[in-house]
């Protein structure tokens, strides 16, 4: 061979394994979320979906809130049907959509018995294990319990009322708010699922429930509701979203209809329900009417006395009594959130989903949800579901099977508006 | 201008001596204009600038009368790191530096050489913005080792050459990073992140400095010649463990948190809980930034073993004009498994970073052409593949495979002087890496990559030798 023939080879030999060389580069490459159950054309809208709420978004039951909770609420079912990866209790952190997991039993620990307080682990209602670790990088659940909707983009409004559930604006946010962290994460999809809690407080007030002094009059929650999707709209990132309305509040079986306790009183001798629990009210605007609202930590604590043989009578007339005309007025209020909502999603171009259409649907259903006081010594979800598989034990926030509904809910209004055939997720 | 002021000259390039990784792990390889010109090979046939005393110091056996070299090969080293989730690129602040090196040659007779060597074989320098997301596990690194080697060559047969130099190596390292609020421990057993700080929350700058390491190793070599169109090299660089007394200063950096009333911290501190509560003052007065406190400035104690090093390689001369030149190179990162920084306040906890190097291969090509009989040209490729593991590619080393390309050319002043030039391309293939450390107790993982790290470079080479 001569040296020429010999350079020719080298240099043929070296050119080729730089081409083998060359051709194995870059393997690694960037792995952004990915919502894998959507057509590839709508994956970008749905990559980074973050979830603004409330307890309910939070995934309290039980007036607890633990990581098997959270990984129960409807933000994480709707994020695994998308596509993403999502958390687990063996795995808390993913890159694609994770939750501030507070670590089990909880903080506090969810109510397994509501009528003796019994909780998880036999934990107390000061029982906190804090957030599980690691903690994320980012979360994409961003909702804390007792959440009203000022308090998505501020703290320190002379409006807002102090509350025990302020801790979590700590605890599951690290002292941001909602919309802060949402903006850090720059979103693609967004639901808002906020104003349950602003009525909320109205029924769950020890001293003057139903006091309208209690949640914001329509036009004041209105403009916070605008400065929230003012927020939202600044980020620039997101393509989509849905606003859920508020929950009509005064149909959660937490507050009982003075009937339903009138009918208890049949079968309890030492109970006596006054007649002025019967009144109802006309709700303006509509051809309903309210009843008076009893709720279950005042209503509760009577049925107890008089089941052990102490005469007791309920008198609807007292302040801690949800009178007709304050349920009517609260539901007028609700309406008027939602229409605020409705009209803030016509804005925004995003999807509307009213949340009182499916709960009427199960409130059809009396093993949905269960009107307290009833009496069912037969029924064994008697404890574990006084209120109904729908309701948690607290009687206020949905059960695992009832945030399965809500995400179906989701899904087919999603698949609805972007024509996409994201399955729903199986029922039991 | 005298010979000798140019010489000072070009060594003045040298002011900074400041290295960057451009081979494995924190090895540099561009020791010599010439070598690099030919894509890094050398060790079987030497080029004539005095650099086979790190190359091959077996390659001094044989010269005649007395050579001094010195030169300087400017880095400029461009990277990013690409996140997953917001794809926001970060990109590496690194300043041009100038590794330099020297080399002076003695032939005492024609078997015999003496030759005394300044190189920086082992350097990292990572600079980012302190905004990234990987300050956390350090945002401005610099290690230097620069090694002054003494060497003697003898030549005991016509086609043997061999050659040892004893290496006595300097060592500096600086590592900063800041310190994430939410792996602090709040109270005994619950850190701030479980309070629900969130995570990389800055409230300390931590920068460890050590300027007084001092280690011994050694360099060997062999040349074998068989035949005038070919010839066999190979050398052993012993590996070197350095020893760094560090001084450590913390720094506070306000977090700005307020948290609002009724958080967790007022409750527990009997503050007002209707009040909102800032942070920072709750961390002022738990005094931590003291003398004596857990980060109050301080000294502490780390190694850092720089790896032994085996090459091997052949020369042909396939023409009266061509050379083609490979050398194989081995370095034995697996020395590099851990980075403990021993902290000398017990107070503070000591500091293990899991690095887990793998030995790295490295495969390189040059032709070197005589153009004319002052004139040579010069090319190289080389390939080596990456010593960090997948799952410990972080902003502190953020290293891979890589290919590179290379071109240079060298005139000789009527053998009196030569004066090389070089010009070499870094591609690194973009890698996955992350910017966060593990839970403590657990072992790092591919599961924390959370983006990509883009890395490449342009180095220049310069080298001046004078014959006396």
């Amino acid at each position: 061979m001569t040296r020429r023939n010999r350079l020719n080879r080298i240099v043929g030999g070296v050119a080729l394994g730089t081409l083998l060389l060359l051709s194995a580069c870059d393997k690694d490459t960037l792995t952004p979320p990915t919502a894998s159950n959507v057509p590839v054309e709508l994956q970008d809208v749905f990559m980074r979906y973050v979830a603004i709420g409330t307890s309910i978004t939070a995934g309290m039951q039980g007036f607890g809130i633990n990581d098997a909770t959270q990984l129960q609420a409807y933000p994480v079912l709707l994020a695994r049907q998308l596509g993403l990866d999502v958390p687990t209790l063996t795995n808390p952190v993913t890159k694609e959509f994770n939750v501030p997991l507070m670590h089990g039993p909880g903080c506090p620990p969810p109510i397994v018995n509501i009528f003796t307080q019994e909780r998880i682990g036999g934990a107390d209602q000061t029982t906190c294990l804090f957030r599980t670790e690691p903690i994320p990088e980012f979360i994409n659940n961003v909702a804390f319990p007792g959440a009203d909707v000022v308090e998505t983009f501020d703290y320190y409004d002379p409006a807002i009322v102090g509350s025990v559930t302020d801790v979590f604006k700590t605890f599951l946010l690290g002292g941001s708010t909602q919309l802060e962290i949402a903006t850090e994460l720059e979103p693609t999809f967004v639901t808002v699922w906020i104003g349950s809690g602003d009525a909320l407080n109205a029924i769950q007030d020890q001293t003057d429930p139903g006091n309208a002094n209690l949640y914001p009059d329509p036009a004041q929650f209105a403009a916070w509701y605008g400065e929230l999707m003012d927020g939202l709209a600044a980020i620039g990132s997101i393509e989509g979203g849905v606003l859920l309305g508020a929950v009509q509040v005064t149909g959660a079986p937490y507050v009982s209809v003075g009937g339903a306790y009138f009918q208890a009183a049949q079968q309890i001798p030492t109970l006596t329900v006054d007649a002025n629990c019967l009144a109802t009210a006309p709700i303006p605007g509509s051809a309903g009417t309210a009843s008076v609202l009893v709720p279950f930590h005042y209503g509760a604590v009577l049925m107890g006395q008089a089941a052990a043989g102490v005469p007791t009578t309920l008198d609807c007339s007292v302040p801690q009594v949800i009178t007709a005309d304050e349920a009517a007025a609260l539901i007028v209020t609700v309406a008027q959130y939602n229409a605020a909502i409705e009209q803030a999603a016509d804005d925004l171009g995003w999807i509307y989903l009213d949340p009182n259409e499916l709960l009427l649907q199960l409130a059809q259903d009396p093993t949905a949800i269960r009107p307290f006081p009833a009496f069912s010594d037969q029924d064994p979800q008697h404890l574990t579901a006084p209120f109904g598989w729908a309701l948690s034990t607290d009687g206020l926030h949905p059960s695992a099977s009832a945030h399965v509904l809500v995400a179906n809910a989701l899904i087919e209004a999603i698949n609805t508006e972007y024509a996409t055939s994201i399955d729903p997720i199986a029922t039991q | 201008m005298s010979r000798y002021a140019t010489v000072f000259a070009v060594g003045a390039l040298a002011v900074a001596f400041a290295g960057h990784l451009t081979a494995q792990g924190f090895s540099v390889n561009e020791h010599g204009t010439c070598v690099m010109a030919r894509g890094g090979t050398g060790v079987a046939s030497p080029c004539s600038d005095g650099s086979t005393i790190l190359f091959n110091p077996s390659g001094i056996a044989g010269v005649t009368g007395f050579s001094v070299a010195v030169g300087t090969t400017p880095i400029l080293a461009l990277g990013s790191f690409i996140d997953d989730q917001l794809e926001n690129e970060a990109e590496l602040q690194n300043e041009v530096v100038f590794v330099p090196h020297g080399y002076i040659t003695y032939g005492v007779n024609s078997q015999l050489a003496v030759g005394f060597g300044f190189f920086v074989p082992f350097g990292l320098g990572t600079e980012w913005e302190d905004t990234f997301e990987g300050r956390f596990n350090g945002y401005n690194n610099d290690l230097q080792s620069i090694y002054l080697q003494p060497t003697v060559a003898f030549q005991p047969h016509p086609k043997v050459k061999i050659g040892a130099g004893l290496d006595f190596v300097l060592g500096k390292v600086k590592l900063t990073q800041r310190a994430d609020l939410s792996e602090f421990q709040a109270i005994p057993g619950v850190t701030f992140g479980q309070l629900g700080i969130p995570f990389h929350t800055d409230f300390a700058d931590a920068k460890l400095e050590a300027v007084n390491a001092t280690g011994v190793g050694g360099n060997f070599g062999i040349t074998i010649e068989p035949a005038d169109w070919i010839s066999f090299g190979a050398r052993y660089m012993m590996r070197v463990k350095l020893d760094y007394d560090a001084d450590v200063e913390f720094q506070s950096i306000p977090t700005g948190i307020i948290l609002p009333p009724g958080n967790p911290l007022s409750l527990s501190l009997g503050l007002d809980p209707t009040s909102p509560l800032p942070l920072d003052t709750v961390l002022a007065a738990a005094d931590l930034f003291a003398a004596g406190g857990p980060l109050g400035n301080q000294t502490a104690a780390t190694s850092i073993t720089m790896p032994d090093q085996l090459v091997a390689g052949v020369a042909l001369q396939i023409s009266p004009t061509a050379k083609f030149l490979f050398d194989w190179q081995y370095i034995n990162w697996t020395v590099f498994d851990t980075l403990v920084v021993d902290f000398e306040n017990p107070a503070t906890l000591d500091r293990t970073l899991a690095e887990n190097y793998k030995g790295t291969h490295g495969f390189r090509f040059g032709l070197d052409l005589a153009a004319t009989d002052y004139l040579a040209v010069r090319l190289g490729y080389l390939n080596h593949k990456g010593a960090a593991p997948p799952e410990n590619v972080t902003p502190l080393l953020p290293e891979g495979d890589r290919n590179e390309f290379t071109i240079g050319f060298g005139y000789s002043f009527a053998n009196r002087a030569s004066l090389d030039l070089a010009y070499q391309y870094l591609k690194q293939n973009d890698r996955r890496g992350r910017v966060r450390e593990p839970v403590a107790g657990e072992a790092p993982s591919t599961e924390l990559n959370s983006g990509i790290y883009k890395f490449y470079g342009h180095l220049f080479g310069a080298t001046l030798a004078v014959h006396f």
